[in-house]
């Protein structure tokens, strides 16, 4: 249908010439693909609760793409435009599994929706994120650590704690801890003692990940770390040498723990173990297999029989009702937001900002090459949350944080040029 | 004073390596601390680095589709199948001809039932559609499953509460062949497959005991309550059989291989047994071939000369002639096959080879697996692989898919296919096949008696191709606990040959 259209101009955004008509169209074309997709559910299942989603998708996502644009003129557009396709996007997909749960992402989705903006002002008055290194450590150890011995253990793994009613899984939110404590330690005056220091900080980290059986986050935070560091020190040996390690304890870790023999027996050959421990993957093949190019359609096809369909299986989900092309355009998305991330990175001239935008393209791209990959059964399933898109509070929080720290980071160099080219032509 | 200089002279290679030092440090530390345009470099490789990573996932998330939707869509363990039933009305199947060989009909509750206008008659090739499916119902599920309605015509049957039209089967089978196979075998348990050489269309293929695909669903239960009960099995692909005298094709082709033209000297006095000291092979009924030839020996089925020969051969260069004939290796088949067994070795006893050099013994193959070597007889050594499905039509009765028979390879060569053409020749004009004589065309063959018990009693085998001269169809027979191949298996390849060349 217009998925396709959509996958172009994402391509043409690429061209910065007419960067307002483009933006305007991607909003145009999110209006279209969320209305077209929520009046299909509504069609097909006559369930007036698909309306009332559309109508929220709309208000709140087209509410908020207003509202930042107009309270900050220098935001980047097209990581605005690209956020607001992606959220829309998991926010139909969501409701598409289960309406009822929706509405908790939604609820959740607007609370973002206010710490997005409160955090692009917040970047403008702070002056002492640098400086605060040990608090980052300090604390991201001490949230991954609590985990480890309280969390509950849902599905073999410690992933999230339990305060009150809401379940939180800290380390999605550690994550950015990490980012800020590796650019912090690294950002001028390099020496190897730092270096040293950083690695030593980074391996307890990844311990900590890999004992509660998080293998998804822990290589999210190893990449993320050999990504920074080759940054940082301009020296590629780094990463040959972090990759080796990598593989080193990737194979110890193959030896020790059975979860890991048994994920990578399974990426294999899955058939074996249809009945039990294959039952998800195979369901999430049945399910890419089976949408064709343009998908069955909302509510036509049967992706819910896949255990975890909205958070790790999400993009089967995508696969298999809304089609491949449609897919592959959210992955283009994906990869376009990438890009200008990396782009506004290697503007900056500050170290530490620019460490830290990189840091987080790198993380939200990595996660979701992890979970895509996994569930097609290109890399061994590992469960981690695609982006944006996935149901649960504390991944798209912590997306959207990451989103917006970039956005927050890209006003205030936008802020400063215009000071120094005003300064200059004084 | 000595001592001072001592000092004095180690301060300055102290102070020495300290300069040293700084100055590597200051090396250093520009190694690890770049200027703005090398991290910058860095930022472009990452960002090729990963569009390359996800190119290669969109490209393996393309190709996995397009080889693996048609396969996993039949899986079991897929619950997409029902859902597809609830909109779609499952495709027809027909025969060569367009006879209705299988058709769904919508109920009024808007569920559907399968019907097999021929009943039992084409149970083990067409198979059947529940209860995990097989045959041609299971090799093209996919298309039998999925419409071509575009999405206004399905919307407008789903609005009026009708099931779209399914894509359209036609079959290689010929509804008369298939009659005259079933027929004849009767009550006996038993297997036909019959082919085009030269096209690998699989014209009929009988399988007994069979069963009433309309029924399936009722029977399932008494059919598979018993490991013991076999009438699910397809019989052409998986039975497995010893091959009797059919054997003495792949004997006398190592014999060729290993002689040549030098099998026209080859000569054998039978007096009814071949022994080498302890053990002793008997011909069949005790017969006294008296002097023979090779050809003679392969014509009258002598088994005294052909355990003479087996002992002759050479039992590792046999070993890959069983090899490049397909033996202990997966056939090329559309369904499921069994693996035909033999295992020759340097080791293997003089007993043996005896027995296995007239098909009996140790060696098991399957009624399909002996057609494809007659077809490559048949075909000057070129295997073409049988197939059972000619095209696949949309609702509109246009061919989307048109199915030709794949070349396989070479069996033997074509000298050796002329070797053997004539020895199979002989039988039917001088050997155990004469009733296969007549004016309408010519035919070749093997016929077999593979005895299954100690008492003597045999299954009917026969193998052969018509025309001699110029092949254009093979046949391969089994009866089981049918007498001798000549009297019981070779009449039903006379009709079957005959009931082809009076119509093709």
């Amino acid at each position: 249908m217009i998925y396709a259209v959509l996958g172009i101009s994402i391509f043409a955004v690429k061209n910065t010439g007419f960067k307002t008509a483009i933006a305007v169209s991607q909003n145009a074309i999110n209006i279209l693909v969320v209305g077209v997709a929520c009046m299909n559910m509504y069609l097909v299942s006559k369930n007036a609760m698909y309306l009332a989603a559309l109508i929220y998708i709309l208000t709140s996502v087209f509410l908020f793409l207003f509202f930042t644009q107009s309270a900050f003129p220098e935001c980047n557009i097209l990581l605005l435009n690209n956020f607001s396709m992606l959220v829309s996007c998991g926010l139909i997909i969501i409701a598409r599994v289960s309406i009822n749960k929706s509405f908790k992402q939604f609820v959740i989705v607007t609370a973002c929706f206010a710490l997005c903006i409160a955090m692009i002002y917040i970047f403008g008055k702070i002056k002492w994120f640098k400086k605060i290194t040990w608090v980052y450590a300090s604390v991201g150890l001490l949230m991954l650590s609590i985990v480890l011995v309280l969390g509950k253990i849902s599905h073999g793994s410690k992933l999230s704690i339990s305060l009150g009613p809401i379940s939180v899984q800290p380390s999605e939110f550690v994550k950015i801890l990490f980012i800020f404590f590796i650019a912090s330690i690294l950002w001028n005056e390099i020496n190897y003692k730092k270096i040293a220091l950083s690695a030593l900080i980074a391996a307890l980290y990844i311990g900590i990940l890999v004992v509660s059986k998080d293998l998804g986050s822990a290589l999210i935070y190893f990449m993320v770390y050999l990504f920074i560091l080759v940054i940082a020190t301009g020296n590629y040996l780094f990463m040959v040498g972090g990759l080796l390690a990598g593989a080193g304890a990737s194979i110890v870790a193959y030896k020790i723990f059975s979860h890991v023999r048994v994920r990578v027996e399974i990426w294999r050959d899955p058939w074996p173990y249809i009945d039990n421990k294959g039952y998800q993957i195979i369901q999430s093949m049945f399910s890419i297999t089976s949408g064709g190019f343009w998908g069955t359609g909302l509510l036509k096809g049967t992706p819910t029989t896949i255990p975890f369909a909205d958070t790790d299986f999400v993009f089967s989900v995508i696969c298999e009702e809304m089609g491949l092309i449609y897919a592959i355009s959210i992955l283009i998305i994906g990869i376009s937001s990438f890009i200008e991330m990396l782009r506004v990175s290697s503007k900056i001239n500050d170290n530490f900002y620019k460490q830290i935008v990189f840091g987080i393209a790198v993380s939200l791209l990595f996660q979701a090459f992890v979970t895509v990959g996994g569930g097609i059964k290109f890399i061994p399933l590992t469960g981690v949350t695609l982006p944006l898109i996935s149901y649960g509070g504390s991944s798209i929080m912590s997306s959207t944080l990451m989103y917006f720290i970039v956005q927050a980071i890209y006003v205030r160099l936008r802020k400063e040029d215009k000071r120094n080219k005003n300064g200059k032509a004084k | 004073m000595e001592k001072q200089n001592n000092n004095s002279s180690a301060n300055n290679k102290q102070t020495n390596t300290t300069q040293n030092f700084n100055r590597q440090q200051e090396k250093k530390s520009k190694l690890i601390n770049p200027d703005k345009l090398t991290i910058n470099h860095h930022i472009y490789i990452t960002i090729a680095i990963f569009s390359c990573v996800f190119l290669a996932m969109i490209v393996f998330l393309v190709v996995f589709y397009c080889q693996n939707s048609r396969t996993l869509l039949s899986n079991s363990y897929n619950k997409r199948e029902s859902v597809l039933m609830k909109q779609n009305l499952r495709g027809n199947i027909y025969a060569n001809d367009g006879e209705l060989l299988a058709y769904s009909v919508q109920n009024d509750d808007g569920t559907q039932t399968r019907y097999y206008p021929y009943g039992n008659l084409f149970s083990h090739s067409i198979g059947y559609a529940s209860k995990g499916k097989a045959g041609v119902e299971l090799l093209e599920n996919y298309y039998l499953i999925n419409t071509d309605n575009n999405a206004i015509v399905r919307a407008q049957n789903s609005s009026e509460g009708k099931l779209n039209t399914c894509y359209s089967i036609t079959t290689t089978f010929d509804v008369e062949l298939q009659k005259i196979a079933s027929e004849y075998l009767g009550n006996y348990n038993g297997a036909v497959i019959f082919t085009e050489v030269k096209t690998g269309r699989i014209l009929a293929l009988v399988s007994k005991p069979d069963y009433d695909p309309n029924n399936i669903d009722a029977m399932w239960d008494s059919l598979t309550a018993s490991s013991e009960s076999s009438v699910l099995l397809n019989r052409v692909t998986q039975g497995q059989y010893p091959p009797g005298s059919t054997f003495k094709i792949v004997s006398a082709l190592e014999y060729y291989r290993e002689n040549g033209d030098n099998f026209t000297k080859y000569n054998f006095n039978c007096s009814g047994f071949y022994s080498n000291g302890t053990n002793r092979i008997n011909c069949f009924h005790g017969t006294q071939h008296g002097d023979v030839d090779f050809e003679l020996s392969f014509a009258k089925s002598c088994n005294a000369s052909f355990a003479n020969i087996g002992m002759s051969l050479n039992r590792v260069k046999f070993a890959q002639t069983l090899d490049d004939l397909y033996f202990n290796k997966t056939l090329p088949c559309e369904t499921a096959s069994t693996q035909s067994s033999l295992i020759i070795n340097a080791d293997t006893s003089d007993y043996d080879m005896m027995q296995t050099s007239i098909g009996q013994g140790k060696t098991s193959i399957s009624p399909y697996h002996l057609n494809l070597i007659t077809m490559s007889i048949a075909n000057n050594g070129l295997l073409i692989t049988p197939y059972m499905v000619d095209n696949i039509k949309d609702s509109n009765g246009t061919i989307v898919k048109d199915y030709s028979g794949q070349t396989f390879g070479y069996l033997i060569t074509p000298d050796e296919a002329t070797f053997l053409r004539r020895l199979m020749e002989s039988v039917v004009t001088e050997g155990t096949a004469t009733r296969l004589k007549n004016d309408l065309y010519t035919a070749a063959g093997k016929t077999g008696s593979a005895e299954y018990n100690d008492l003597g009693d045999s299954h009917a085998w026969f193998t052969g191709y018509a025309p001699a001269e110029d092949p254009e169809v093979a046949v391969t027979i089994i009866v089981e606990a049918g007498g001798t191949g000549g009297e019981k298996a070779v009449p039903l390849a006379k009709l079957m040959f005959d009931s082809y060349f009076t119509r093709y």
